[in-house]
This record gives C-alpha cells, structure tokens and sequence, in this order.
C-alpha cells in the first residue's frame, strides 16, 4: 500500500491536502490510514517536495483499491482506461438505450466520499429485485451476480466476495436498464436503500431524446421531491459502426 | 447555474467492438480539429492535460485507440463551431458534449447535426449519507473532476488561500486542475468560483 518515507518525508502537510479522502494525518511524519487510503495515486503525483510517497506494486484484493480508485489504471475488459465505462458514451453506436428504456448510472461513493463494496452489493440488490439489465462492459458489474446483484466469486479476479465486501474504492459506478415505467418504482427503491448504507450514491439517467425532449424527464418531474439537474452529458449522435 | 453557461466539456471515443479497432487517426484528426479552437483544457486521461503543461502535439501523437478525449470550451458559440466541424470532418467516433440541457439542444440544431441530441445521461443529485459529502459550495469545485480526484481540503486550504491573497483564483485553479488529469477540469470556471467563494 501507499506509505511515506520517514527518511524522506519533511512534515509540510502538502499530500494531507491533496488526498481525496483525508485518508493522511501528519504525525511525526505523514501517515496513511490503510483502511481510509484508496489508492488512487493522488497523493504519489501531489507536489511532495522530496518524492517521499510511495506505492509499491498491490497484489490482490488490495489491487481492487487501485483498479477502482486510479483513473490511470485501465481494465483489459472493458477497454477503457480508469472504472469507467462507455456508458451512453457511445450509444449512437451501440444502441445499448433504446426508447422506451431507462439506463440507471448509480455511481457509490460520489462525490468525495468513497465506498466500501459491502454497500455497492446492498444497493445492486434493492435494484436487481426490479429484474434490472446489468450492463456487461461494466467493471463493477463484474464482481456481481446479474440475477441477485450479489457479489461472486466468479470476477475477472477470482477474488473472494467476502474479501471484496470489505474493499474501499473511490467510487463504484452500478450500471444497468429496465423499461421507463419501472422509473419510480426503482427511484423508491434507491431512497429506501439510501437509509441502509455508510456512503453516498450519485444518481445518473440514461434516456434517448424523443420529440425535442428527454424521454424520461417527465416521468422524473412527476415524482415528489426529486429534481432533475440543468446539466447533463449529451450524446449528439455522430458516431456509427465500422462496416465489417 | 450561472457557471453552468460558461463550460462545455466534449467527450471524444471509440465504441469497443463497433469501431474502436484502429480508430486512433480519427480521435488524432477529431482532436486535431478541436485544438484549432482554443479550448480552455483538454487532455486524455492517460497523458495529462493541457493544465498542467501537456503540449498539444504530444497529446495528439500519443493518443490510441482506447482513449477517450476531453476537451473543454467556455462558450456556446465556440461548442457550436467545433461541433460543426467534427460534423464535416464525418468521421463516425461518438462525441458527447456535458452542458445544460437546453444548451445541448441548441448547439447540436445550431451546428447542423440535428434537432436534438440522440442520447442524454441526467442527474437527479445524490442520496445516502449526505453528512460525509463536503459542502455545496467545495463540491462546486470538486465535482468539475468526474473521478473525484480533487480533495475538499485543498479547496477549503485554496480558498482561503485566495482570501488573504496569498494565491490567486488563476493559481489555485491550475494547482487543482493537475489532479484531474483528464482534462475535462474548466480551470477559467474554476477561478471564477474560487474568486466568489473567497468573497464569502
């Protein structure tokens, strides 16, 4: 895991600041809570001003940390680099969202707070049971079974789940669709789990535009208390496939 | 919301198993076109971003077929003009512009590609233990980084920073944008917003 060089380290403070999760305490020298620390990396390319971080190379299940947390870390699987994924990124290509679809970007541990993956099979769980699409490219989706949205051991890693349960990582981003009606039954149910986890969770919907208007937006609007964002990300369709 | 007027983030990227094999001289050429508008930041997130001092060209010789490209305009007008071009240079790699809703209507109408966008990821904010969240005011700035690479502390350190007039808004705007090595960070945005927070 990440540790500071007591040889090196002079005190200043500067990676306490830059670290995401104030997962740093200045001590006699700078200290890294192993449990808080996600390893992202932030702190290795923060301005120490004598190289004192260090990340040696991880090894399994620490090496999920990383895999989940250091946006330069890249997953073969999916081919995009960090936890990402192509999301609607692409779905003028792909058509992954059709009408009458609802894409449900549930992102653990944003903004800033960081998530345990006991949390993430929690809120996978409240969502399978609406009989939700979990997206293959998808590196969380990967630890989870697709019915239950449990965790198994059946991952690219063959990590165990109860190792995995206790995993800290940045953030976690569940990706899956159901049809657009299911909107408020799933919304309901993101609230109630929302009382049973120790993090946060970003809510993102995936919806074509139809008509001049976002398919799902009235359908949000007609839901108490919830309030859709003026800003989202676009997909404006210049993409298409290769032929083969 | 305001802040929201000024930044358009451009998302630039292959569709794995559709057309990603072999696709990087058309992310080359796409980025080639964006660049040629100024962008107040882009990058990718393998290579740094222009923030913190990645030359262009380097940029653009690195990139490769599984990079997603970022950059970064201040204006509508300028999204418009660089959408334009991507739609004349027809190149078929998918481009997602981050913005308001209403902006992205207009600006994919006004370059020409069509009445409306073909596919939107909205939000509906965030649930959970809001109390571990930093405030509304610190998230203004730390959420401009999507992989959460910039700590509430070193904006609430930067801001008062800039309260007592030891840094800048421009300098604590660079300091933070080299964490977000993406390139999607608006750093002209960011100042603006650490110059009201610091009057607060």
């Amino acid at each position: 895991m990440v540790y500071a060089d007591k040889k090196l380290c002079v005190v200043c403070g500067k990676c306490a600041l830059f670290c995401p999760v104030q997962a740093i305490e200045i001590r006699e020298t700078a200290f890294i809570d192993p449990e808080k620390c996600v390893e992202c990396g932030t702190c290795v390319r923060s301005e120490c001003p004598v190289d004192a971080l260090k990340q040696p190379e991880l090894q399994l299940p620490r090496l999920l940390r990383k895999l989940f947390s250091d946006p330069l870390a890249k997953f073969e699987q999916t081919d995009v680099p960090g936890r990402g994924t192509e999301e609607m990124k692409t779905n003028d290509v792909t058509h992954n969202y059709d009408f009458g679809e609802v894409g449900w970007s549930i992102e653990l541990g944003r903004p800033g707070v960081s998530t345990k993956f006991e949390d993430v099979e929690t809120v996978a769980m409240s969502l399978a049971k609406h009989g939700v699409k979990f997206i293959e490219l998808n590196p969380v989706n990967m630890l989870l079974d697709h019915k239950t949205g449990m965790l198994t051991e059946h991952n690219p890693w063959k990590v165990p789940s109860q190792q995995v349960r206790s995993v800290r990582v940045l953030s976690a981003i569940i990706e899956c669709k159901s049809p657009i009606e299911t909107i408020p039954e799933v919304v309901k149910s993101l609230r109630d789990v929302s009382g049973k986890i120790n993090t946060v969770f970003s809510v993102g919907i995936i919806s074509r535009w139809k008509d001049g208007e976002i398919e799902a937006v009235p359908i949000l609007q007609g839901i108490k208390g919830i309030e859709v964002r003026p800003n989202g990300k676009h997909n404006v369709g210049l993409g298409r496939a290769d032929p083969r | 919301m305001e802040s929201l007027k000024e930044d358009y983030v451009f998302v630039i990227t292959g569709a794995k198993g559709f057309n990603k094999a072999g696709c990087a001289p058309r992310l080359k050429e796409m980025t080639r076109i964006a660049a040629k508008f100024e962008p107040t930041n882009m990058g990718c997130m393998m290579y740094g971003n222009l923030s913190s001092g990645l030359p262009i060209k380097s940029l653009i010789e690195n990139i490769r077929d599984a990079d997603l490209i970022q950059v970064v305009f201040d204006t509508k007008e300028e999204a418009v003009s660089v959408l334009r071009e991507l739609k004349e240079a027809d190149l078929g790699i998918s481009v997602v512009i981050s913005c308001l809703n209403e902006d992205a209507k207009d600006i994919v109408k006004e370059a020409g590609v069509a009445e409306y966008p073909h596919t939107a990821n909205i939000t509906i904010g965030f649930m959970g233990k809001k109390e571990l969240a930093a405030s509304d005011d610190v998230r203004l700035i730390t959420t401009m980084c999507g992989h959460h690479m910039i700590s509430a502390r070193i904006v609430d350190h930067l801001v008062k920073m800039v309260k007592s007039k030891r840094t800048t808004p421009i300098q604590a705007a660079v300091l933070v944008s080299k964490q977000c090595t993406c390139g999607a960070f608006n750093t002209r945005r960011a100042a603006k917003i650490f110059n009201e927070l610091a009057k607060k």
